[in-house]
């Protein structure tokens, strides 16, 4: 129960606007006449949320898709529609004063969804950060558009394959979300300052031909003398080219042959 | 100006398409009920339904997922059931919306109303273009679109990282990436701008028909006079909640106006709503509309598949215990049974998932890229 009633109130986020569905609830079912309505507004709301607060619902759910999306079955609920309806319901005499009641009301219940951390002005249509198209573009030039495994630091892999497919990652998003292991990762994420031989070997084992690092990250050893080639700046991050892709492609070119 | 070409190429088959493809559902319908917002709405559960329909043969028993064959089969299908839609209206034709009739705005207050909304929807499309939201799971889904859209295949390659891999089943039943990936096609343009900067101007309105379609339902029954003012202010309210109901990233507004591309959104905020506006229908037991209602019904259980695996459960949960409740208290004994037999898309979706998360509990289930 303990659980379910979590979820419930990181829903909530600390904000009235649940409670408002509440109210307006109770206030359809004390004077909601219409049967038909009172069945779909009043009536299976409440049994889904009863059916919500119940912990084999609970487990079950979570073993079908785990607790994390519990919420969703939040969902069923038709909360805007009832505080919309409930609303005028209420103010249908002097529905201009109403409106304005009802607005402020939500207003003050409500977050503004545009205030929200992870929204910001896009630098472009593709709504990705300018850098990773101005990364991509600079690799995608040096290999002529040909496909090619470039490794990124964390913070810019889950924008790179959203605007071109042709740049494979020896890792992706899915380090951020569990706890896997990935080599490549470990050696540019796991230290600091990263060290230069590690990371090179990781490289290696990977087939990479592209390392995008951040210019300010701090290495232990020197990449040059590692083997790789410094190419460029690009909006902060320093491109390195690795010639061991290179030496495994020919290999794999001539066994064509 | 080359943008605003893009965009109206956009429009052709996120717009025109789906909205002529209302056609065949609404012509189930009396002439006089044959309103504009009904067009639309059975128009996208109709693209919807049948995308999901060609497209899990075209993904499960094709070596990598053959997009352009389900592009193909999709076009044709969508044209004859254009074609059919037309042909069955064209006897007794829509209703036209009485603001073209009239050509006058009866009551002043109901137009600053509209106007407000009008403002509102605007204000959140406008946000929508020039405003980027960043989600983790973007990562996933716009990936896979842009994937199909370069390379042709359907959920091949991990989107993350490029590898090749076997079928995810949980998420590729749900197609609405490909969806996405089939309109970039069409109207040439790079498949993320599709997603992040074109789709909202579709699938935001598209929310708002459904919620209007709702309110109209519940105002059912009130004098014209009242109605007439009581329908926009239930719009001003809903576009204010929108707006305002980021109380937490789990609120179906919230991921409306930061996800508006995703499945979930789409399932929050236009599958949900449609299935109480059908109950709300069903509930009045007009005997015109039975057909309807049933084919509408049908659209809307195959419709769920295509937006998230989980939604076939919900939706098949919510319709058969409203049913169950609307037998007892209206004494309605056949509705659950009705409601039940328009369930079977999502018991077959979900005999489908099973076998993708369970190859052992469906043994009968075999080929193609089925584990």
């Amino acid at each position: 129960m303990k659980g379910i009633l979590e979820i419930l109130n990181e829903y909530e986020g600390g904000r009235l606007l649940f409670l408002l569905y509440l109210l307006c609830l109770a206030y359809l079912a004390k004077n909601e006449k219409d049967r038909s309505r009172r069945i779909l507004l009043v009536f299976l709301p409440l049994l889904c949320l009863a059916a919500f607060l119940l912990p084999p619902v609970y487990w079950i759910y979570g073993k079908i898709d785990g607790v994390r999306t519990y919420y969703r079955l939040l969902w069923i609920l038709p909360m805007a529609l009832t505080i919309a309806y409930s609303g005028v319901k209420i103010f249908a005499a002097n529905l201009r004063t109403g409106l304005a009641v009802i607005c402020a009301l939500v207003v003050l219940s409500g977050q503004f969804v545009y205030s929200n951390e992870n929204i910001l002005k896009a630098e472009n249509r593709l709504h990705l950060p300018q850098m990773v198209l101005d990364i991509s573009d600079f690799l995608m030039n040096e290999t002529g558009g040909e496909e090619t495994m470039a490794a990124m630091p964390v913070g810019l892999v889950q924008f790179v394959r959203q605007y071109n497919v042709k740049i494979l990652m020896p890792y992706g998003r899915e380090m951020q979300m569990g706890s896997y292991y990935n080599e490549v990762y470990e050696a540019m994420e796991g230290t600091d300052p990263v060290n230069a031989s590690k990371l090179c070997e990781a490289l290696d084992r990977y087939d990479c031909e592209f390392l995008v690092i951040e210019a300010a990250k701090k290495v232990d050893g020197s990449l040059e003398k590692e083997g790789l080639t410094y190419l460029a700046d690009v909006d902060g991050y320093s491109i390195w080219y690795c010639p061991y892709a290179q030496e495994f492609r020919d290999a794999a070119a001539q066994y064509m042959d | 100006m080359n943008a605003l070409i893009k965009f109206m190429m956009f429009l052709i088959p996120a717009g025109v398409m789906p909205v002529l493809s209302g056609l065949l559902p609404v012509s189930f319908l009396p002439a006089r009920e044959r309103r504009f917002p009904l067009i639309i709405l059975g128009g996208y559960l109709s693209t919807f339904a049948l995308f999901e329909l060609l497209g899990l043969p075209v993904l499960i028993w094709t070596t990598s997922g053959d997009f352009q064959l389900l592009t193909l089969l999709f076009l044709c299908t969508d044209f004859l059931w254009i074609a059919a839609g037309i042909i069955r209206c064209r006897k007794d034709g829509i209703r036209i919306p009485r603001l073209l009739k009239e050509r006058s705005i009866p009551d002043p207050d109901a137009a600053v109303c509209w106007l407000i909304f009008a403002v509102l929807l605007s204000f959140e499309l406008w946000m929508s273009y020039t405003h980027a939201s960043f989600d983790g799971d973007d990562a996933y889904y716009v990936a896979q679109t842009l994937q199909t859209w370069q390379t042709g295949t359907m959920y091949y390659y991990v989107p993350y990282t490029g590898f090749t891999t076997i079928l995810d089943g949980r998420h590729a039943m749900a197609l609405m990436p490909m969806w996405i990936a089939f309109v970039a096609k069409l109207c040439g343009t790079h498949s993320t701008i599709v997603t992040h900067s074109m789709m909202p101007f579709v699938l935001i309105p598209l929310t708002d028909v459904c919620l209007y379609q709702c309110a109209v339902e519940l105002t059912r029954g009130q004098k014209s006079s009242r109605r007439r003012y009581q329908l926009p202010a239930v719009m001003v309210v809903l576009a204010v909640l929108q707006i305002f109901g980021n109380t937490s990233i789990y609120t179906p507004e919230t991921f409306l106006l930061m996800r508006t591309w995703q499945g979930k959104s789409l399932f929050a905020n236009f599958i949900l709503p449609m299935v109480f506006l059908m109950l709300l229908r069903m509930i009045r037991d007009s005997w015109e509309e039975k057909a309807w209602c049933c084919v509408m019904l049908i659209l809307l259980n195959t419709a769920a598949g295509f937006c998230t695996s989980l939604a076939p459960v919900l939706v098949t949960g919510v319709l058969i215990l409203a049913g169950i409740i609307i037998a007892i208290l209206k004494r309605k004994k056949r509705l659950p049974a009705v409601i039940l037999l328009t369930c079977i898309p999502c018991f077959l979706y979900l005999l489908l998932l099973l076998r993708m998360m369970n190859p052992g509990a469906v043994p009968f289930l075999k080929g193609g890229r089925l584990p």
